[in-house]
């Protein structure tokens, strides 16, 4: 609290100043004096006798060395000096108090196939001001339902300085919005199961189709004979062929790394070299990596590491005999056709082809599923 | 209204108001001395302090002493106090 109290320090210099002080609290009540020779001394005031105290001193011939402020009297002395700053505040309070009377930002929850721009657009035009006291939610709702056919209920709200439009959109029906697509066909199969909800069918049980033929076409023939537009739906189940293939070879070479190394590096400069060490490259067959990296962080001068590794490289003829090697091959083949799988999909056949063309073996393994291709 | 020094004062017999009535000083722990009825400071140092009275002068000698308040009749002396001597 001592911290807090409101005084004024002064260090004075001056003879007789016992004389003086017996003279000053005639008026004044110090609160601290404290002699540090036999000529100066501290003496603390209340503020409000600072100037009385100031004026007396003068008056009787004591120099100030110093005057200091303390407690809260300090900073309302310092607060009062820096006209800045008040200014610069309470501009900043001023305007800060008056933007948030001001809506900034709309907000458009809800929409779908309506643009959130073309939303914000309208409701800009229609905005008389942006003054929260005049902006009549009710009426830009109205406006909203009018402009917007699609749009089926709508809720506008100031949340803090954000004009928040919740939109509800009306389904319409296809016949309505008349997007009609035909079904496409995704993958290769054979038609097991149709059942035809809406539209003309152009495939019929145990057809085979290919990857991008059309199952259903989006129209119907009327007992009229008028061709007319419908949305195109049905359920079709097919048998999918997964195909997983794997390859052998009678003989081929093989490139391997040894694990032998050799480095080459250089400094460059500017793209000059500076430094490299390394020398020639002693394996015959290899390959090369190589990384660039800037040596120091400074931009002054920009040394470079070029670093290059060699790998030694052999290659080796491999040699075997399909029928060695069959099972493994076939199994490959299985492996890489269940990877091809949904989940707890049920496997109606599987069955294998091996074909031998100039010394390559490739095996095809084909499992059949049974499959919703298309679904409602 | 309760005065402390005028309570202390009614208890003792025998003696003429007249003296009693110069000055009233008190050291609390040989830590603060609040004096009452003094007339002037004379002397001020971390050492020593002294000041008038009527009829006479006191003499404080300490250590490190500061004057913590001050005004025409009061003051109140902070530090360790080691003697108070009238004269």
């Amino acid at each position: 609290m001592k911290k807090l109290q409101s005084r004024v320090r002064f260090k004075i210099k001056g003879l007789n100043q016992e004389r003086a002080f017996n003279k000053l609290t005639k008026d004044v009540q110090v609160l601290k004096l404290v002699r540090e020779d036999k000529h100066t001394c501290e003496i603390e005031v209340a503020p409000k006798d600072s100037k009385k105290t100031k004026k007396f001193f003068e008056s009787n011939n004591f120099e100030i060395l110093k005057i200091e402020s303390f407690g809260a009297y300090k900073w309302g002395k310092w607060f009062l000096s820096c006209y800045g700053l008040i200014f610069a505040l309470t501009l900043c309070c001023i305007g800060f108090l008056a933007q948030k009377n001001f809506i900034w930002q709309i907000r458009v929850l809800g929409n779908d196939k309506l643009e959130e721009r073309e939303i914000t657009e309208f409701i800009d035009e229609n905005l008389d001001s942006r003054f929260i006291g005049q902006i009549n939610t009710k009426q830009i709702e109205i406006l909203l339902k009018d402009r917007f056919e699609r749009i089926s209920s709508v809720s506008v709200a100031i949340v803090g300085q954000c004009l928040v439009v919740n939109i509800n959109e009306s389904v319409l029906p296809d016949e309505v919005v008349k997007d009609f697509q035909p079904i496409i066909c995704n993958e290769d199969c054979r038609i097991t199961d149709i059942e035809l909800i809406q539209g003309t069918l152009a495939v019929n049980e145990g057809d085979i189709v290919r990857k991008g033929d059309v199952l259903v076409y989006p129209y119907i023939i009327d007992s009229q004979g008028q061709k007319r537009e419908v949305k195109a739906m049905a359920k079709i189940r097919a048998d999918v062929w997964i195909i997983g293939t794997s390859e052998h070879f009678e003989s081929y070479y093989r490139t391997y790394r040894t694990g032998k190394t050799f480095e080459q590096s250089r400094i460059l400069l500017f793209g000059m070299e500076i430094y490299s060490h390394g020398g020639q490259v002693p394996f015959k067959q290899f390959e090369m990596e190589s990384k660039q990296e800037n040596l120091n962080k400074n931009n002054i001068l920009p040394f470079k590491l070029h670093k290059e590794v060699y790998y030694e490289l052999k290659t080796e003829l491999i040699e075997s005999k399909f029928e060695d090697l069959r099972d493994e091959i076939i199994e490959n083949a299985h492996q890489n056709a269940l990877q091809k799988l949904a989940e707890y999909e049920i496997i109606k056949e599987e069955n294998y082809t091996v074909n031998i063309v100039g010394g390559v073996s490739e095996v095809t393994y084909v499992i059949t599923v049974s499959r919703e291709i298309v679904g409602g | 209204m309760f005065n402390f020094f005028e309570e202390i004062k009614k208890g003792v017999s025998g003696l003429q108001p007249n003296l009693l009535n110069s000055y009233n000083i008190i050291n609390i722990s040989g830590k603060i001395l609040y004096i009452e009825g003094h007339t002037g400071l004379t002397t001020l140092s971390k050492e020593m302090i002294s000041f008038k009275i009527k009829n006479g002068r006191i003499v404080v000698e300490g250590k490190n002493m500061i004057l913590q308040e001050l005004t025409d009749n009061t003051m109140k002396i902070v530090g360790e106090i080691v003697k108070v001597e009238a004269f």
